[in-house]
């Protein structure tokens, strides 16, 4: 045991106080002075692209749209694709998609309504921080700022169209404002166009003087396209699907005289050419999500496969035989049930098309038989039935319903690509004939604005309704 | 009521004390002539000697400790002598030893009720439970092992009144939520701080990457509130805790700051006794049973199979055959064990505690299990007569495999699976050893069960350092520095593995996945503080303290996954797509503190203190933000001898904050690639630029009572809590190109009340213990700068923020009438916080004989029970065939409005639970001694955790969750149950040896 201290030892040492006194203040004041600023170690932050953007910033985020415009892929292909009766999504561990999307109703806060709406303003917005970021650039050259213009503007144009075909009479918004403080008016259907086809015009525009190469390099799916000059091709080629949306038919011929249609020599190769969204399977990029093998949950319709036409030897249209067949595997939700594999895509890594010559074929067609040129659409629908389809060609003075033409070629050639078979059915008010598999299930022809928009505007748009169907 | 001395602390853990009893008696000396005393210490009734009691002769440094028998020898003067007697668990007592008195018998009553304890007030200043101005509830190693538990929080169940303690899972290895006083925050974290001996230490809950192969969200390797991740507190080893306290409010809590908003749990770790060393062993041998069944449809005619499963059932369907997939998939039947050997010992100088534990549970689903190895070195030494270090370090080995549970987008989560199997098919394994492929879903789970891995192991060192130093002392003034702080380090690695040959593998063309992760969080802090005590008269004791704490957190992952395993090799490099993802973050922290109590008389204490602190989580990492504390006490003594034996009044004031997460204060670019270049896109969320902590203002009152003799004592608290600067990450419209904004704004109001009850009814040669907590609050958004938004989607059950209203209201679709039909609507339909919990534990003992039970109830609350609706889904529940008054089928009923009509599958989460019973048998010693020399005591005991309860929630565990565990925020959206591993029921026998 220890002696015990004495008073004098116990008496307190000032100095061995102030000592501690000053040490404790030191290490605290240190510590309190030196304060840690911890950057984001996980992702460049938005004021790169804000403050004071370089060329390679704008460059990286130039490409940043293509992601963007891809990552929509599954949602148009599929969920329209569902609504159009091309695919059924009978993902066991999500009925949903059969519960959701084929009986509905369809409502604001309902299961997929969002389609693609949050990430199409995502892609608005930075699109509008590449324009404002390009201004400010000082190692671009002149050129290289109208061709990043030129791109940036025809993707933005590519976004408001997506939403339309699906949003329809309800309208969209065209203004992103990134403070979030002063939200876009919603517009009509007409005026959405009417802006997509003005920053198409301008992308041309700027696309013209945006001398030999982008300051970025495009992907392989942009093959043939990737200059500015080949570049206006492809803006082309969109607006002439915009405006045969729209029924500006004289636009969409003189469109798509501007575009890459090709008629000479048609193969299955030159009817394929056209611009892609890409995959890898490289860490960070993306796998074709259209792709599902075994099936697991995407099977076609099977009535795609009942419907095709044969060619005279009594085979099955080429295209549907291609893109799906029947398989080992049949899947069964909620009382839908399919055994017809999709085949459309060959690979996780199988690119998708955006826009290809095919549908720039078949566009012409619409567009020559809206303006009276019958014989004209004939020549068109044949070039691809007969390529394509492996089907007879139309006789030159069929007198049929021409439409019906166009629409059975329209759903064999563009099967399972951008949901087109509903909106070519709307288009032309023939929803109806699609066909209902169960007495409970009914045919959307419109999708409501999703509920985090409608609960953040008063008035609540008129597209935040419940959509019964038919 | 005994004298406690003024100043001293009868525990012998609270080291700053220790030095401060210590060092007192240099002020009054009075050496002279010398004699021996000898004497006896005992607890008072049984008469048992009681060992390890320290004896100190007051005005002195003369002391010693108890032997086993409980005797001792003292040499002290030839004047009246004044001992001062101290033991764990037992109230001190002085004891006058005449001048012509040699021997002495000291009885000490068990202090059953804790009057005694003493509880932290300030980073280094504790003060006896009997003055404490704020309810902090207290847990005893004792009642902290009654029946072995995966986790601490599991042993916290049902005896912390106004902590709601849910187990997110029946998993092995834990997975935990727990909050006290109800909700604290919207989005910002909501679990509250835990600190073990002064460290901080982690309670990061890890992804394992099973998303890799679930695909329960997106295609990221880990998506961790998808994953039900064990909350590392798990790897906390509850053998190895001496005390735990529960800083619930802000008013306790402030002095941790801008952490604390979910309350405080502070751990104290055994320390060791001087004396002989004392060897205590405690092994046992459990097992477990499945708890709740969901049960199955028996499907009677071939047409309802072929209408649920398709065509394809009729090759399979067996009017005959039922086969029971829970029992085949939940039916394992573990041999569990848990062993802990500790040792305590030393000199009055050098005293060290030793503990070793191993815990190994197995699942009720075959190869899932939990492992847990330990060993703690605790070592206190005098370094001089004014300075004592205290050191500790605890290496742990956890190790687990919880196979595939949960959500899943992929057709293979175990649970998720069953809801989809048939009863007439047969996915049994054949005899070669392969199994049938199920026609109806792309997996078989008992394949799953037996193939698939999910390993997770974690290494862990926690090691703390306490240096105490009596720097000065004077009759009237003492001054004193104590120091402490440590490091939480932690490693985790996670390797999934799913065999190229399980069903579902091949689907997606590439068949095997593996994800391997390895993560790695140091949790280091220091805190200095200077306490100064002064005793201007002898009535009044004024404890000042100033002080700092500084604390860095430094986490990073790193993932990588591969698919299309070549030769099936768990190896990444195995595989031809791989996958790499790596997060990091770092958090620096900074506080001063500083703090005064007053006491007068031992009666009123008043408090006043403040804490700064600044974050690198802060939109202004430069900022301190002020978190100020003021509490009184009052006790007005003892009333009524006998009937009112003490009454004490309080209220306290506290502000505590909730830092912004890490990354909240940035508006990212995100980073992707496309066609091998690389792509930046604008994020989905934003961040306001002044991010500052969450605001807690919180006001306490209660009264405490201590009634017929000491026998009772009661805890009323009511509470209001106020948070402004809520951080909101609110959802904004999506046309203004993000999807959300994280930013300060909202403020809330929390209030609700606890009550505990101690009581003591009998004691004598049959003793009753009986405790009573109840918990209750309510909460409301008052301001809401933004329009109300919904966390979640209607259809499934989302929570609304919206002025006035509860934040915790739950939101979902009904289908009103309306002219012309129906229209599908949002509505209310119940509230996510339980009206109350309560628990009521009771002990008897007779003799060597003892039995206990604790009942946990938990009143209201709801649970979106995904489970059952996935068997409905399925066509495949147990009822499905019932008919409804309009000849419907049920379960048709069910399937096909639920997403018009949410309800249908909110239930109330109510349940009463007998959550521990033991019943044990103390051997008797000649026996004891007989079969084994050295042991002094030995305790055989029966034990069981969970082992029945009631409760209307159909199928599942009421306390199941799927999403918000986990790291990801989700504090207010906790009520979703989605095919959770079950929750099981836990038997155990143990043996405690002490020699």
């Amino acid at each position: 045991m220890r002696a015990p201290p004495t008073a004098r030892r116990a008496a307190v040492r000032p100095a061995a106080r102030a000592a501690l006194l000053a040490a404790l203040a030191l290490a605290g004041g240190l510590a309190a002075c030196r304060e840690v600023v911890v950057p984001n170690y996980n992702s460049p932050n938005v004021d790169q692209l804000t403050s004071a953007p370089t060329a390679s910033t704008v460059n990286t985020t130039a490409l940043g749209l293509l992601v963007g415009a891809r990552a929509t892929v599954g949602a148009y292909a599929t969920t329209l694709g569902v609504l159009g009766r091309e695919v059924y999504n009978l993902d066991g561990a999500e009925p949903r998609n059969v519960l959701g999307f084929l009986v509905g109703p369809l409502e604001p806060g309902g299961f997929g309504t969002d389609m693609g709406w949050t990430a199409t303003y995502r892609q608005l917005l930075t699109a509008f921080t590449v324009l404002e970021a390009v201004e400010r650039v000082p190692d671009y050259t002149a050129q290289q700022k109208e061709g990043v213009r030129g791109f940036t503007k025809t993707l933005m144009a590519m976004a408001y169209i997506d939403q339309l075909r699906i949003r329809d009479t309800f309208g969209i918004v065209l203004e992103v404002d990134p403070s979030a403080r002063t939200l876009g008016p919603f517009v009509t259907r007409e005026e959405g166009y009417a802006r997509a086809a003005q920053l198409l015009d301008e992308a041309r525009t700027h696309l013209q003087g945006g001398g030999a190469a982008f300051p970025f390099a495009l992907h392989a799916g942009f093959a043939g396209f990737a200059t500015p000059a080949t570049f206006v091709r492809f803006n082309r080629a969109i607006k002439a699907r915009m405006e045969v949306y729209r029924q500006r038919w004289p636009d969409a011929l003189t469109a798509l005289q501007e575009s890459f249609l090709n008629t000479a020599n048609p193969t299955p190769a030159t009817l394929a050419a056209g611009v892609y969204h890409v995959y890898s399977t490289t860490s960070g990029d993306a796998i074709n999500p259209l792709f599902d093998p075994a099936p697991r949950a995407l099977t076609a319709v099977p009535s795609f496969l009942t419907d095709a036409r044969r060619a005279a030897d009594g085979s099955i249209d080429r295209r549907a035989a291609a893109k799906a067949q029947v398989g080992t595997v049949s899947l069964s939700t909620q009382g839908v049930t399919s055994n017809v594999r999709i085949t459309a895509y060959a690979s996780n890594v199988a690119p998708v098309p955006i826009i290809k010559n095919e549908e720039l074929i078949l566009l012409r067609a619409e567009a020559r038989l809206a303006t009276g040129d019958r014989a004209g659409a004939i020549a068109d629908l044949n070039v691809v039935r007969t390529v394509s389809g492996g089907l007879p060609p139309l006789p030159a003075d069929f007198a049929g319903d021409l439409v019906d033409e166009i629409l059975y070629d329209r759903r064999y050639s563009l099967f399972y690509e951008y949901g087109h078979r509903w909106v070519d059915l709307r288009r032309y008010g023939r929803l109806a004939q699609l066909q209902k598999t169960l007495p409970s299930h009914r045919i959307f022809p419109i999708v409501p604005i999703p509920i985090d928009e409608c609960n953040q505007r008063d008035p609540r748009p008129r597209g935040c309704v419940q959509v019964s169907g038919f | 009521m005994r004298d406690t001395p003024f100043g001293r602390v009868p525990r012998a853990a609270a080291a700053a004390a220790i030095a401060c009893a210590a060092a007192a008696p240099a002020l009054l000396r009075a050496q002279a002539a010398q004699r021996t005393v000898t004497g006896q210490v005992v607890e008072e009734g049984t008469n048992a000697p009681l060992p390890a009691a320290q004896i100190q002769v007051r005005g002195t440094t003369t002391g010693t400790v108890t032997g086993d028998d409980g005797r001792f020898t003292l040499r002290v003067g030839a004047g009246e002598a004044v001992l001062l007697v101290r033991r764990i668990g037992y109230p001190a007592v002085t004891v006058r030893v005449a001048p012509g008195e040699s021997t002495v018998r000291v009885a000490m009553r068990k202090d059953a009720l804790q009057l005694d304890q003493v509880v932290i007030t300030g980073q280094a200043s504790a003060i006896s439970r009997r003055n404490l101005p704020n309810s902090v509830a207290s847990v005893s190693a004792e009642e902290v092992t009654k029946v072995s538990a995966q986790t601490i929080e599991q042993a916290f169940q049902g005896k912390i009144a106004g902590a709601q303690i849910a187990q997110s899972t029946g998993a092995p290895g834990g997975g935990n939520r727990v909050r006290i006083r109800g909700i604290s925050s919207i989005l910002g974290n909501a679990s509250p701080l835990y600190v073990v001996d002064g460290v901080i230490v982690s309670d990061a809950a890890i992804g394992t990457g099973t998303n890799i192969v679930t695909r329960a969200a997106g295609s990221a390797i880990s998506v961790s509130n998808q994953e039900a991740p064990v909350n590392r507190i798990a790897d906390l080893d509850p053998n190895q805790i001496e005390n735990v306290e529960i800083l619930k409010g802000s008013a306790a809590a402030a002095i941790y700051g801008s952490k604390a908003s979910g309350g405080v749990i502070v751990i104290t770790t055994k320390r060791g006794v001087a004396g002989a060393p004392q060897w205590n062993f405690r092994g046992g041998v459990g097992t477990a049973r499945l708890a709740y069944r969901n049960g199955q449809r028996r499907f009677t005619t071939l047409e309802d199979a072929t209408r649920a499963f398709g065509p394809t059932a009729a090759q399979f369907y067996d009017p005959t055959r039922f086969i029971d997939y829970e029992d085949l998939a939940y039916g394992n039947r573990p041999v569990n064990n848990d062993l802990a050997l500790q040792v305590s010992g030393g000199t009055e100088s050098t005293r060290y505690f030793v503990g070793l534990s191993s815990r190994e549970e197995d699942g009720i689903v075959a190869n899932t299990f939990a492992r847990r190895h330990g060993l703690r070195v605790n070592v206190d030494q005098r370094l001089t007569g004014r300075m004592q270090l205290q050191v500790g370090s605890e290496v742990l080995r956890t190790q687990s495999d919880r196979g595939l549970f949960g959500n899943d987008n992929a057709g293979n989560s175990i649970a998720y699976t069953l809801t989809k199997i048939p009863s007439f098919l047969d996915l049994r394994r054949n005899a070669d050893g392969s199994y049938p492929r199920n026609p109806f879903y792309p997996s078989n789970p008992l394949q799953t069960i037996e193939r698939f891995q999910n390993d997770e192991g974690v290494w862990r060192n926690i090691t703390t350092g306490r240096l105490t130093w009596e720097i000065a002392r004077r009759e009237r003034q003492e001054l004193r520095f104590v120091g402490f702080g440590g490091v939480d380090v932690l490693s985790q690695r996670n390797e999934v593995y799913s065999p190229p040959d399980l069903q579902y593998e091949p689907l997606d063309g590439l068949p095997g996945t593996t994800a391997v992760s390895g993560a790695s969080n140091q949790n280091a802090n220091l805190n200095l503080n200077a306490v100064h005590v002064w005793r201007p008269v002898r009535a009044i004791a004024a404890t000042t303290q100033l002080g700092t704490q500084w604390e860095r957190r430094n986490f990073s992952v790193n993932r990588a996954s591969a698919q299309n395993l070549l030769g099936g090799l768990e190896v990444v490099t195995a595989g031809t797509i791989r996958d790499v993802d790596e997060q990091r973050l770092l958090v620096d922290d900074f506080g001063i503190f500083a703090q005064s109590e007053v006491l007068v008389a031992e009666r009123l204490l008043l408090t006043a203190g403040a804490r700064a602190d600044r974050s690198s989580n802060n939109g202004d990492p430069g900022k301190y933000y002020l978190f100020p504390k003021a509490s009184a006490s009052y006790r007005f003594g003892t009333l009524r001898r006998g009937l009112v034996d003490d009454v004490k009044l309080r209220v306290a004031y506290g502000e505590t904050g909730n830092q912004p997460l890490y990354g909240q204060k940035f508006t990212p670019l995100d980073l992707s690639n496309i066609g091998g270049a690389g792509a930046f896109r604008v994020g989905t969320g934003r961040a306001a630029s002044d991010l500052r902590p969450e605001r807690q203002r919180e006001i306490e009152g209660g009264v405490d009572l201590a009634l017929f003799g000491n026998r009772v004592t009661a805890d009323l608290t009511a509470f209001q809590r106020n948070i402004s600067d809520l951080l909101i990450i609110r959802t904004l419209p999506p046309t203004s190109g993000y999807s959300s904004e994280t930013s300060n704004g909202a403020s809330m109001r929390v209030w609700g009340g606890e009550a505990a009850i101690a009581a003591f009814p009998l004691q004598g040669a049959l003793t009753w213990t009986t405790r009573f907590n109840l918990g209750a609050n309510r909460n409301r958004i008052t301001e809401l700068p933004v329009a109300p938004f919904l966390l979640g989607a209607p259809q499934v059950g989302a929570v609304r923020i919206e002025e006035g209203r509860s934040a915790t209201q739950l939101i979902g679709n009904d289908t009103l009438p309306q002219s012309g039909g129906r229209v599908v609507v949002p509505v209310v339909i119940g509230d996510g916080t339980p009206k109350y919990n309560a628990g009521w534990g009771n002990e008897i003992r007779w003799k060597g004989l003892s039995a206990y039970a604790l009942l946990d109830r938990q009143l209201g609350g709801m649970l979106a029970n995904g489970t059952w609706r996935h068997y409905d889904l399925g066509q495949n529940s147990r009822d499905y065939d019932e008919v409804t008054a309009t000849g419907q089928k049920l379960g048709e009923v069910r399937r096909t409005t639920y997403l018009q009509v949410t309800r249908i599958y909110y239930q109330d989460a109510s349940y009463l639970k007998l959550r521990e019973v033991t019943l044990g048998y103390d051997l008797p010693r000649p026996l004891v001694r007989r079969a084994w020399a050295r042991a002094n005591a030995a305790r055989l005991q029966f034990s069981g955790r969970n082992l029945y309860w009631w409760t209307d929630f159909r199928g599942g565990d009421p306390e199941a969750e799927n999403f918000g565990a986990g790291n990801v925020p989700g504090s207010v959206q906790r009520n979703r149950e989605l095919a959770a591993y079950p929750a099981s029921r836990q038997f155990w026998v143990n043996l405690n040896v002490e020699f």
